[in-house]
């Protein structure tokens, strides 16, 4: 087996994966960085798939602290404060250096200051956006940037298959990676590892994220005994466009829309957001938008596929194909038209809030495993605002990198590992080569049935009989999962990947569950019809441990209020 | 809902050269896209097959693939807008990794040469207005998500293995008309020869394709403009270490631009509406200035016709004109096989290359359409019997166009309009075990 020695080890080419790699490449020409994409470089993951854009300040009349407390407004509370101030404090530098030094080029205003639009949860316009397809133009131009750095070594279509430790599983070692095209594995051996793969919102059956997100990096992580937090805060977004079967299906329709007015009607014509929070109506914040339409259509005031009405037609045609040409050009794909009529949408699984839990130096409990973006946790709590999430992915690109570079100067070499551990991995990788392909059912079947569960039992509304159910079952699932026999050549065998991805799903999934279960109360974007109010007491975050093979270790620990009380952002 | 028929390309190269295609009935549902018949497939009949997609929404170009003989992203192209039998083939011009899965290494690798980066010159936020005609040059060309769509469709790509395709051209206008950026006269270099530029000859195939409605055939214009203005007027090759010979800043540009007057240009209906042409080059003197306005004026006319002012063509592979066809005596006729038969579409002339050696030892690269119609299979060359540019086969009109001077072509090859003196060149050809040879009568 081919082995590579690097500085630092880059899972991921989204907005974290990307910018981490050019600061590490950037703060000394001698580090070695490796950057290893599961698709290709820069058009795999959600940066790319950023529609609305990028929360920052930068009017004068905004400030760094009211974009710090609407975002612990919208984590209620249970965010590592200290993370939410790097992201809110660090955001314009990044903005900053995207436009004059990776070459991005946002929208001005009339005077040709960068615009800054309104969006849902936040009391000043501060998303910074290109149209309405943001994410293209920063990642298109990260990863332009990647051609510039001579000392970066991009892997592409290949993807890692387990992280690997020192002996007594405290430090960082390396990891396992499988070449997609050929189907060969390839041991990479690492001062400091960052994961920046994205999260496992594509577990749902009506989701947002690309395709290939399967959790890789949080399900690794946890696997080398990494500890996670605030697994049961999946966000959903309230407006995914219902598109039947088709992979179009959960595809998001942007926050800016109900910025820009949009308003949400139920079948029965009803503008049901007055019920739900007369206050804000449709531009309340994304919990609270995708609970009321979930419990609508609960209520049988659904539309005939099961989900509500967005409309627009009152804000003028033009004004819609002026501002969103994207997304019109989205629902024209199914032969519908934003500007003129109104489109059915359901809330749709969108951003996972949980994942790795790590310090101020996005390092985790594993010395020399870093974490990053969507596979962190800590930053929005219960639930990140719109614009948010691009944020935090580049911010805390450059953030890791930086003290990945710190980290690597006393660390003389890669730590040891042992070889035992590394077959173990290829071994179970390869073990579905190894079964009777008779009978044995297809993956892509076996994922649709855990979605559909996913979404019925810990979906938007959640309640602890379902979720008792659910664990029994993702746990009969990695049973069926087992038994999944591959066949044909390992050389992009999509099968293959696909068992690979369950088995990753299938953790995070569990995690979700019981992190879910636990939390009696509702808050963010977990909400339990069993425990309907925000309770006082769990002003805590969950955490999540292996422990032997099947089990998890379970603690809590009680939220830090390190900069403002929660009654201090209230009143 | 209807079952439609399926044909997927299929091949693994680190197995055999071998290519087949194979057949499946799908039931659609409403909605449906390719891609979602692809899982389909994986689900249901074989879980072999092969494809690359991430984003399923048309925002990373991963899935680009040749539909019914056109490229498209699989996830934007609606099954029910395709008939009911659906071909599927990895795009063109690209080495195959696996089935639909092709290395778009080469893509990148001329991409990387234009300098595809963004090179600042100011820590300043620029102040520019959103569609203001600095940006609107650009702003219209700049959503390219790098699917390789253009670069497979491009015939010109196909003829030059080491032409630079539209993508690349397309991201090098981008910059070069981006006040912001530091890097314009190495950039400028790097795409102002033979195998960049020059070699577009504004066939719009990459229009045609684009799955983001940009024109790369537009962009590419206005870089010829560009090496017209400084004095380039003929192509020229660019040695090693001798840069181009215009030392130029662009301060000014901005200034420039304001006072041009805005020119409306309709563009197919697409509706691009491309406002303001962009003007490069620096007046060193006031001499120098009165000669480039009298050029603007010019070029303000011919701009307009979006062709602008066409390349005076590279001798593409010799003038062959109107010389009667070659012929060699039968001992310098080796067989050249052009592959398996099967991966000819019927009743479509199909663009496909081989390599001519030379007596020097070295080769040149040929292009020839192969048209299989029931149990026949004509090989034409490519070359216009006018000049020799390559003709390209244009599906809707059922003609082959040359891009040079007008010379239209039935399917039959017969000379349906302008200059050319005789019909397309034929080659002699033979299938045998499902193998295309032809008998290459060019002499070297």
């Amino acid at each position: 087996m081919e082995e590579l020695v690097t500085d630092i080890l880059i899972l991921g080419s989204g907005g974290a994966g990307l910018f981490a790699a050019l600061q590490s490449a950037d703060a000394d020409p001698r580090i070695s960085v490796t950057l290893v994409t599961k698709g290709l470089v820069g058009k795999s993951g959600c940066t790319r798939m950023v529609q609305g854009g990028y929360n920052v300040v930068l009017n004068p009349r905004d400030s760094l602290e009211l974009h710090f407390k609407d975002t612990l407004k919208g984590g209620q509370f249970i965010n590592d404060q200290e993370l939410a101030w790097l992201l809110v404090s660090n955001a314009p530098r990044t903005v900053r250096e995207l436009e004059t030094k990776v070459g991005c080029f946002f929208d001005r205003d009339e005077h040709g200051n960068i615009h800054q639009k309104p969006f849902a949860g936040q009391s000043f316009d501060r998303t910074v956006h290109r149209g309405d397809l943001t994410g293209i133009e920063i990642i298109s131009r990260l990863r332009e940037q990647v051609f510039r750095r001579q000392n970066i070594k991009v892997i592409e279509e290949c993807r890692a298959i387990d992280l690997v430790t020192n002996s007594e599983g405290t430090r960082i070692a390396g990891a396992v990676l499988l070449d997609i095209r050929t189907g060969q594995f390839l041991l990479v051996r690492a001062k400091a590892i960052l994961v920046a793969t994205g999260g496992g919102a594509r577990m749902y059956k009506i989701s947002a994220p690309s395709m290939e997100k399967s959790g890789d990096g949080v399900a690794m992580a946890y696997r080398v005994g990494a500890v996670l937090m605030d697994m049961e805060m999946l966000q959903f977004h309230p407006t995914g466009l219902l598109a039947g079967n088709s992979r179009l299906r959960g595809s998001v329709l942007e926050e800016g829309l109900r910025g820009a007015g949009a308003y949400l009607f139920n079948a029965k014509g009803e503008r049901f957001m007055e019920r739900y929070d007369p206050e804000r109506k449709e531009r309340s914040t994304r919990d609270v938008v995708a609970r009321s339409s979930y419990m609508e259509i609960l209520g049988g005031r659904g539309t005939p596929d099961g989900g509500v009405y967005l409309d627009m037609s009152h804000l003028g045609a033009e004004f819609v194909e002026t501002n969103f040409p994207g997304m019109v050009e989205r629902v024209r794909e199914i032969g519908k038209d934003l500007a003129r009529e109104p489109i059915e949408v359901s809330p749709t699984a969108h951003f996972h809030m949980g994942g790795i839990r790590i310090n101020l130096n996005c390092q985790s409990n594993i010395e020399g495993l870093f974490a990053a973006g969507e596979d962190a946790a800590g930053v929005h709590g219960a639930n990140r605002l719109g614009g948010n999430g691009v944020a935090e992915s580049t911010v805390f690109g450059i953030l890791s990198a930086e003290r990945m570079v710190d980290y690597i100067k006393d660390v003389s070499s890669p730590s040891s590992y042992s070889q035992k551990q590394v077959e173990e991995i290829i071994e179970r990788a390869i073990k579905p080569f190894k079964l009777e392909v008779n009978n044995s059912e297809s993956p892509f079947a076996l994922r649709e049935e855990i979605e559909e569960m996913m979404w019925q039992k810990v979906g938007v509304v959640r309640n602890g009989n379902h979720l008792k159910e659910a664990l029994e079952e993702l746990n009969v699932f990695e049973e069926r999962l087992e038994k999944i026999a591959i066949s044909g050549p390992k050389e992009y065998n999509v099968a293959w990947n696909e068992v690979l991805n369950l088995r990753n799903i299938l953790i995070i999934a569990k995690a979700t569950a019981l992190s879910a279960l636990l939390r009696t109360e509702s808050r963010g974007s977990h909400y339990r019809e069993d425990f309907p109010h925000t309770d006082k007491e769990w002003f805590k975050n969950i955490c999540l441990q292996k422990n032997g093979e099947n089990e998890f270790k379970v603690f809590e620990q009680p939220v830090n209020f390190t900069r403002m009380k929660p009654e201090d952002v209230l009143n | 809902m209807p079952q439609v028929l399926i044909k997927v390309f299929r091949c693994n190269p680190k197995i055999s050269t071998e290519t087949k295609w194979d057949t499946f009935y799908v039931e659609t549902y409403k909605n449906m896209t390719v891609l979602d018949a692809l899982f389909e497939i994986l689900r249901a009949k074989d879980a072999t097959v092969s494809f690359r997609c991430s984003c399923r929404l048309g925002m990373c170009g991963s899935c680009a693939m040749v539909i019914n003989g056109k490229e498209r992203l699989a996830c934007r192209t609606k099954v029910a807008d395709l008939g009911d039998t659906i071909t599927v083939k990895p795009l063109n011009n690209l080495p195959i990794i696996k089935d639909l899965v092709v290395d778009m290494e080469p893509f990148f690798q001329k991409y990387e040469s234009i300098i595809p980066y963004f090179i600042g010159k100011d820590d300043e936020v620029a102040k520019t207005p959103s569609r203001s005609p600095a940006r609107r040059l650009i702003d219209d060309m700049l959503d390219c998500i790098t699917c390789g769509a253009c670069y497979s469709a491009c015939s010109m790509v196909a003829f030059d293995k080491e032409y630079l395709g539209p993508a690349a051209l397309n991201r090098a206008y981008c910059l070069l008309a981006d006040d912001r950026d530091a890097a314009f006269e190495e950039r400028f270099r790097r795409i102002n020869h033979e195998h960049g530029i020059w070699r577009c000859h504004t066939q719009f195939d990459c229009m045609e394709v684009c799955p983001k409605n940009i024109i790369p055939t537009w962009s590419i214009q206005q870089l010829k403009n560009e090496a017209v203005l400084r004095g380039l007027s003929r192509y020229r090759k660019i040695e090693e270490g001798r840069g181009a010979p215009m030392g130029e800043e662009m301060a000014g540009r901005q200034q420039r631009n304001n006072q041009r007057e805005k020119q409306k240009l309709e563009i197919n209906s697409k509706g691009h509406g491309l406002e303001g042409k962009r003007n490069f080059s620096k007046e060193t003197t006031d001499e120098a200035s009165e000669k480039a306005v009298s050029r603007k004026e010019f070029l303000k006319k011919v701009a307009l016709s979006l062709v602008g002012i066409t390349s005076i063509s590279p001798l593409l592979i010799g003038i062959r004109s109107t010389l009667s066809p070659v012929t060699v005596s039968e001992a310098k006729q080796p067989w050249i096989s052009l592959g398996d038969i099967n991966q000819y579409e019927e009743g479509k002339p199909t663009l496909t290359t081989f390599e001519h050696p030379l007596k020097s030892g070295k080769s040149i690269r040929r292009s020839v359409y192969v048209l299989r119609e029931s149990n026949e299979v004509v090989v034409y060359d490519a070359a216009c019997t006018h000049l020799g540019c390559p003709v390209r086969w244009n599906e809707e009109a059922q003609m082959f166009f040359s891009p040079c001077h007008g010379g239209v072509f039935n399917k039959k090859g017969e000379v349906v309009a302008g200059p050319p003196p005789r019909p397309l060149d034929r080659y002699e050809c033979e299938v045998r075990n499902n193998e295309l040879f032809i008998k290459d009568f060019l002499r070297a």
